[in-house]
């Protein structure tokens, strides 16, 4: 794998049922753009790549981090492994390296610093870089859904369990 | 390191700022400015560009670096040129702008050579 030296611009996209949630670092502390896309109505994939295709253009990444979701890493539901193999090839397209994670990898990751819970990581994430802070949701009780804002930091993390891993490679 | 053209979307989704809130700050009308600014579609005026300084602290060079890189591009041909021109005229006032524009090639390839943050 890369050194982080030679992915200045990396863009981590978690899609989840609603849509996804994007983030793109220029450092493993400098976010330059974040956010919590929600698509609703007929083909939810088709208009997703149509916003991620407009992202790569603006943004022209060099590193695409998304989530594992083969066999051997996350099982995800169908729509959602269809969409994140379809951000695969369209970043592939537009030659721009792909960097696949586990959430056993990522969980790994931070389980190093005793962060165990997805909260408690949003927690950290915020208290390392405080332009996140606002986006941390109440602590979710059992008979919650999960809040929209908690899929911008399993994209943050994606990106720093892939700063992580090229730091040590 | 790779930068963006423009930090300005940036700074204003840090503080929470929409882009109608932002325009009116900058006494814009529409919102509008805003997105073509962050998209590049448009320069900032030097009044655009101070009210950002003064709304987020950072200076107009480190919002709009590209910008700043194709104006100083296209200065320190100029200046170049000039310099050249100016060779062989020996009075004082020559050797003085001969200094200001041998001072300003080197401020510019000393940040030119600058490491990114």
């Amino acid at each position: 794998m890369n050194t982080s030296r030679r992915h200045n611009l990396v863009l981590g996209i978690y899609p989840n049922t609603r849509g996804f949630a994007f983030t793109v670092f220029e450092g493993s502390l400098a976010p330059v753009d974040w956010g919590v896309i929600e698509i609703r109505g007929k083909n939810k994939n088709k208009q997703c790549l149509q916003r991620i295709a407009v992202m790569f253009g603006r943004y022209e990444p060099d590193a695409l981090v998304l989530q594992d979701m083969s066999e051997r890493g996350t099982r995800r539901a169908r729509r959602i492994r269809n969409l994140n193999e379809a951000i695969e090839v369209l970043a592939g397209t537009q030659n721009i390296r792909v960097f696949a994670y586990s959430r056993a990898r990522v969980r790994q990751c931070f389980e190093s610093h005793g962060l165990t819970s997805k909260q408690s990581v949003a927690e950290a994430i915020a208290k390392h870089i405080p332009m996140f802070e606002r986006f941390v949701p109440p602590l979710r009780k059992i008979w919650m859904s999960e809040d929209s804002r908690m899929g911008l930091f399993d994209a943050v993390a994606l990106v720093l369990t892939f700063y992580q891993s090229s730091a040590s490679s | 390191m790779k930068r963006l053209d423009c930090y300005l979307h940036t700074h204003r989704r840090q503080w929470g700022l929409t882009q109608e809130e932002l325009a009116f700050l900058l006494g814009s009308k529409s919102a509008s400015v805003i997105s073509r600014l962050e998209r590049r579609e448009h320069d900032p005026s030097l009044k655009a560009a101070f009210a950002c300084q003064v709304i987020f602290g950072v200076a107009p060079d480190e919002l709009f670096p590209k910008l700043y890189v194709e104006v100083e591009d296209a200065v320190m041909r100029r200046a170049h040129e000039l310099h050249e021109r100016l060779q062989g005229t020996p009075s004082k006032t020559t050797r003085a702008k001969l200094e200001l524009l041998e001072d300003a090639l080197r401020r510019a390839s000393e940040r030119a050579e600058e490491p990114d943050v």
